[in-house]
């Protein structure tokens, strides 16, 4: 073995600074980030952002996990397993007032129109939100909708002691309502039209909609969260992680087949076709509304912010009102002008 | 030797002819696919998706293989404390007891608030549940050494630890491969508890997948494809310890599996 010379080390040393990988850029910021859901179509905007480099492009590196529920996404976020997620932001609403320092803060927003709601099936003699005293509302433990069911009753004269919420796991609730062992399910429409429709049912013409936002609970709902600590400490990551993320949704909705492409390589167990409905559903019903178009995509109104967290901080009686700073951070958004998202549905 | 190859045929008849009824019936009765898919119908789904399916697989094989692997490593160590320590015995056999009587599916969310999904929770599941039945039996090994060659062996001046390591262990051996044989299907079954509630691959977490969008023979082919490593391990663990402790079986009936 020969003797490290210092011209051998001077070698050594050229070679590494003339290949690419070594010296050009800083190691990638790594982000754990965990998703609301198992995979669905409208997932493919992250591995969009992903596999197309745009996380790289902004020198991170984005670890992405399935979840197991828009309301668990902040209890994740807040034990610190992950540094950032897709969730609810009325639960973080219900965390900023309960642990004020550990909440996580929202930093772009998704879903526009709130997506919550009770389906029955129309055979059902519920007709109107009174008619749920005493019947039974499945929905999976983590689900954000049902934890809005005592807040949509009581802003409508219902007592919310009377209904009664069992929980099931999230692949068994459309089945179970079909079959008629549950009287209703509460979820998002995002995943109840396109699985009721799987179930060869025409979700429009066989089942009754409750839609929360006809109720008086005109609520934001998902969008991408960081936690605190991450926020402060990786401040540029986040900006880098928002205008990732933001380039993805223009992409998505330019070209949603491409998108879907890209999440079929990674599991190409789903079903295209639903998952194809399922995306075409949450651009058309839920991420665009005259909001989006007004404001660009990504932000929050915050009057109605405000009022959003009033309805949460008075249906869970919570400690205090976070004010609307605490809940989300707009100054990580691009300009208005590169949000601007308008959906090609082909 | 003839015996023995028409016993085999005789049990591989019964076996085809389980999924042959199944078969029949599921016909005969017109079961829909949603309730109970024919046999034929999930081995044909496995045929056609297995390049998607082979992924999963692997990881829940490597994940097993690696909760396996610490399952032994940590379940002899303690197994071997408490066969041959009065004290770690009384302390550690009720936390052990009561560590087991929790169904592990309670676990998982916790292990997903410390190190977040995927495929450490899934090792750790596997871990916790397959060492347990490998602790029992190695202590139970060394305590039924005979007293009579301990004390034997102590006026030889032999330590403790030469005891343990020329007598108890390979008395021990017989208890450990049996459980080896326990302890990989639990690992098994660990893995995919964890996979159904937090990962973003594995058998577990396909089948939930598959679920959700109503593809009733593509969760049975996640069930099938379990059931088979889980009876290649096994049938790998007997031919082991029948090589290894041959001379512990008595009789040859009904010994080997």
């Amino acid at each position: 073995m020969p003797a490290i010379t210092r011209r051998h080390a001077l070698i050594g040393a050229a070679v590494l600074a003339a290949s690419p990988a070594f010296g050009a850029t800083q190691p990638a910021t790594r982000i754990r980030f965990t998703l609301d859901w198992k995979l669905q179509g409208q997932h493919a905007i992250f591995f969009l952002a992903r596999e197309k480099g745009y996380f790289r492009d902004e020198g991170l590196d984005v670890i992405i996990d399935q979840g197991e529920g828009s309301a668990a996404t902040i209890t994740r976020v807040m034990s610190g397993a992950y540094d950032a997620g897709f969730g609810d932001i009325n639960s973080v609403v219900e965390q900023a007032a309960k642990k004020p320092g550990e909440a996580p803060v929202m930093v772009y927003q998704f879903y526009n129109r709130p997506p919550y709601i009770i389906v029955v099936n129309k055979s059902s003699p519920i007709v109107k939100l009174k008619d749920f005293e005493g019947r039974t509302v499945g929905a999976p433990a983590g689900s954000a909708a049902a934890r809005l069911i005592p807040v949509l009753a009581k802003r409508n004269g219902v007592d919310p002691a009377k209904i009664s919420i069992t929980n099931m796991q999230l692949s068994l609730q459309e089945q179970m309502l079909v079959q008629g062992q549950i009287d209703a399910m509460s979820t998002y429409n995002t995943t109840a039209y396109i699985n009721l429709m799987m179930q060869g049912k025409d979700p429009d013409k066989d089942f009754r909609w409750f839609n929360f936002g006809d109720y008086g609970l005109d609520l934001y709902s998902n969008g991408v969260m960081v936690s605190q600590k991450f926020l402060k400490e990786n401040p540029a990551a986040v900006g880098g992680l928002v205008r990732a993320v933001n380039r993805a949704v223009k992409d998505a909705a330019e070209n949603i087949d491409a998108a879907l492409a890209i999440i079929m390589k990674i599991e190409p167990l789903l079903n295209l076709a639903a998952e194809r409905k399922r995306a075409d559903y949450c651009f058309r019903e839920v991420f665009i509304s005259s909001e989006t178009v007004a404001n660009g995509f990504g932000d929050v109104d915050d009057k109605r912010l405000s009022r959003g967290i009033d309805i949460v901080v008075e249906a869970f009686e919570l400690p205090r009102t976070p004010r609307v700073e605490e809940i989300f951070n707009h100054s990580f958004l691009p300009p208005k002008s590169d949000r601007m998202v308008s959906y090609k549905a082909s | 030797m003839k015996e023995n190859i028409s016993r085999t045929m005789s049990s591989a008849a019964l076996i085809v002819g389980f999924f042959l009824i199944w078969e029949v019936l599921c016909i005969a009765f017109g079961i829909s696919d949603v309730i109970l898919p024919k046999p034929s119908q999930i081995f044909l789904v496995m045929w056609e998706r297995w390049p998607a399916l082979l992924p999963h697989a692997v990881q829940t094989l490597y994940t097993t293989m690696v909760g396996f692997a610490w399952g032994v490593v940590l379940g002899v160590a303690i197994g071997v404390l408490i066969g041959s320590f009065r004290l770690a015995y009384d302390t550690a056999y009720p936390l052990l007891i009561g560590f087991n009587s929790i169904p592990k599916v309670a676990v998982v969310p916790i292990f997903v608030l410390w190190f977040g999904s995927g495929t450490v929770p899934a090792i750790l599941t596997s871990i916790t549940i397959s060492m347990f039945p490998i602790v029992v039996n190695v202590a139970t090994g060394l305590a039924t050494t005979e007293p009579e060659l301990e004390d034997v062996l102590k006026a030889l001046k032999a330590t403790k630890f030469d005891i343990l390591w020329n007598v108890g262990l390979p008395r021990t051996a017989p208890y450990f491969f049996a459980s080896l044989k326990v302890a990989i299907t639990l690992s098994f079954v660990g893995t995919v508890i964890s996979e159904t509630v937090a990962s973003n691959r594995g058998i577990g977490n396909m089948m939930m997948t598959a679920s959700s969008s109503f593809n009733v023979p593509l969760v049975f082919s996640g069930l099938f494809i379990l059931a088979g490593m889980g009876i290649a391990l096994h049938m790998l663990f007997s031919f082991i310890e029948r090589r290894l402790t041959h001379w512990a079986h008595r009789k040859s009936e009904f010994a080997t599996v």
